[in-house]
């Protein structure tokens, strides 16, 4: 068992194939031959940690024993960012609002867990995608902070760009 | 109990939010500039460009490299890149290095297409404006008629500088390459894909055996190979030829894709110029040579896939290329 404390000081006890999950925890602890660890203070612990945490646990309590990614094949990086496609249980997993989906995706990147990584990010990928400017800075609250100049130049420019 | 949050605040610290990236009182060719001799990362990170971007959203608390993340699964979805491009100012950092990931030239001069991308305008506005270093995936096609061969006419002095300014291309596909006429200078007008290479497409390739597997030999770190209707036409060695001798012979390797590929001399002399052949995955449709692929890659080969019908459109194509030339004749 591994004990994981929040940096709002709220303590997990969990399995240590599940704390394993993480990239960051399993490195953390190999490396100084510990059992106990204090987790990240994600976004520099200026946010409540444990609500996402717990989400962060039940996907790992979840994918538990499932072979994790490995960091050196191209190809396989490749072939996954050609698809966007997501589980049935991730997919209700992640149904949740902005805020907390932001914070899943900050918790997964810091606790370098790949695949809830992957989940989150193509989950945005699925909200943005097929949408227009406008309708993309509507869903996330995003400020058009382009000058009317600089929109002309962009545009002139992805004249060349295309689908291959 | 040990705190890991001071042994890992160069992390934190890395993962400041994209928010602060600026866009300072400079034009966007200059950024562009800025963004292709150093990088998008550092970019990102320099105090000369520090200002703020009015974003009120949660989504601007992703880290610069997230929403690069979320954006590279559009890569091959250019609307939708272009969409979130002109979203803001960092989106739009976000998404140049994949916006510009793929650039496509036709050489038809006949073809009822949009003008634009006749060649050498693209390359040449690219080139313009600073992107070429951004472009990983370059095709050069041929979509209808029978006389855009790709010859060095079209790499003329001022397109072979624009050519020679894809420095990080790692995909290249080529119609119509007249091999024949580019030798023995292939150096000089490809030579400076070799060390990024990756993947290379040659669609109807007129050349000798010699001189296809030479220009193959220009790329050492080609991990997967892809020859397309290689006709008989040109099967006559060239006497000359058969002293040529790849700059590179490391045994190929990756996958390999053969379709309408009816020259086995080809096949014979990757094994003797390159040492043998080690793909592990081979995609084979209409191909002559099996049993010698077969027996040259028995302790490599993990994949065979084998089709009974044409699974790249090669006939459509010869289809169309036949009628045509008969209508010019």
């Amino acid at each position: 068992m591994v004990l994981l404390v929040t940096s709002d000081n709220k303590n997990f006890v969990v399995d240590r194939e599940v704390a394993d999950r993480s990239v960051f925890v399993k490195n953390t602890l190999e490396a100084r031959g510990l059992s106990i660890a204090t987790p990240p203070m994600l976004n520099g612990g200026c946010f409540e940690l444990t609500s996402p945490f717990l989400q962060v646990l039940e996907y790992c309590q979840h994918h538990r024993g499932e072979p994790l990614p490995t960091t050196d094949d191209a190809n396989a990086d490749e072939n996954r960012k050609r698809t966007t496609d997501i589980g049935e249980w991730d997919r209700k997993f992640i149904t949740v609002d902005h805020e907390m989906l932001f914070e899943i995706i900050l918790a997964a990147n810091y606790l370098d867990i790949k695949p809830l990584l992957d989940v989150g990010c193509k989950t945005i990928g699925n909200m943005v995608k097929g949408k227009s400017p406008e309708e993309v800075r509507k869903l996330f609250d995003i400020v058009n902070d382009f000058t009317p100049e600089e929109e002309a130049q962009i545009k002139k420019e992805n004249e060349w760009a295309e689908d291959p | 109990m040990s705190s890991l949050t001071s042994a890992y605040s160069p992390r934190i610290s890395s993962l400041s939010c994209f928010a602060d990236v600026t866009v300072a009182n400079q034009s966007l060719i200059n950024k562009l500039w800025c963004l292709t001799k150093t990088g998008i990362k550092s970019f990102f990170n320099s105090d000369a460009t520090k200002a703020s971007i009015v974003c009120s959203s949660p989504i601007t608390r992703l880290p610069a490299e997230l929403v690069e993340e979320v954006l590279s699964y559009f890569i091959d979805d250019i609307s939708t890149l272009l969409a979130c491009s002109l979203t803001c100012r960092s989106w739009y950092i976000a998404t140049i290095r994949d916006l510009h990931h793929s650039l496509t030239t036709d050489h038809d001069s006949l073809a009822p297409m949009d003008k634009r991308r006749l060649w050498p305008v693209p390359l040449k506005k690219m080139y313009e404006l600073g992107l070429l270093p951004l472009v990983k995936r370059f095709r050069i096609r041929l979509l209808h008629c029978s006389h855009g061969c790709f010859t060095p006419e079209r790499l003329d002095e001022r397109n072979l500088r624009y050519f020679s300014a894809l420095r990080n291309l790692q995909e290249l596909g080529i119609d119509d390459l007249q091999l024949y006429r580019f030798m023995p200078d292939l150096q000089r007008y490809f030579g400076h894909l070799s060390p990024t290479l990756r993947f290379l497409a040659l669609r109807q390739p007129n050349g000798s055996s010699r001189q296809i597997v030479y220009f193959i030999g220009l790329f050492p770190n080609l991990q997967d190979l892809k020859l397309c209707y290689t006709s008989l036409r040109y099967e006559e060695e060239n006497m000359a030829d058969t002293t040529l001798v790849p700059p590179s012979s490391p045994p190929l390797r990756g996958r390999l894709t053969l379709a309408l590929f009816t020259r086995t001399q080809i096949v014979k002399d990757m094994v003797t110029l390159f040492g043998g052949l080690r793909f592990h995955r081979m995609d084979l449709f209409g191909v002559r040579c099996l049993p010698l692929l077969l027996e040259k890659c028995t302790e490599t080969l993990e994949t065979l896939r084998l089709y009974p019908t044409d699974p790249y459109g090669e006939f459509s194509f010869l289809k169309e290329r036949r009628r045509t030339q008969h209508s010019y004749l």
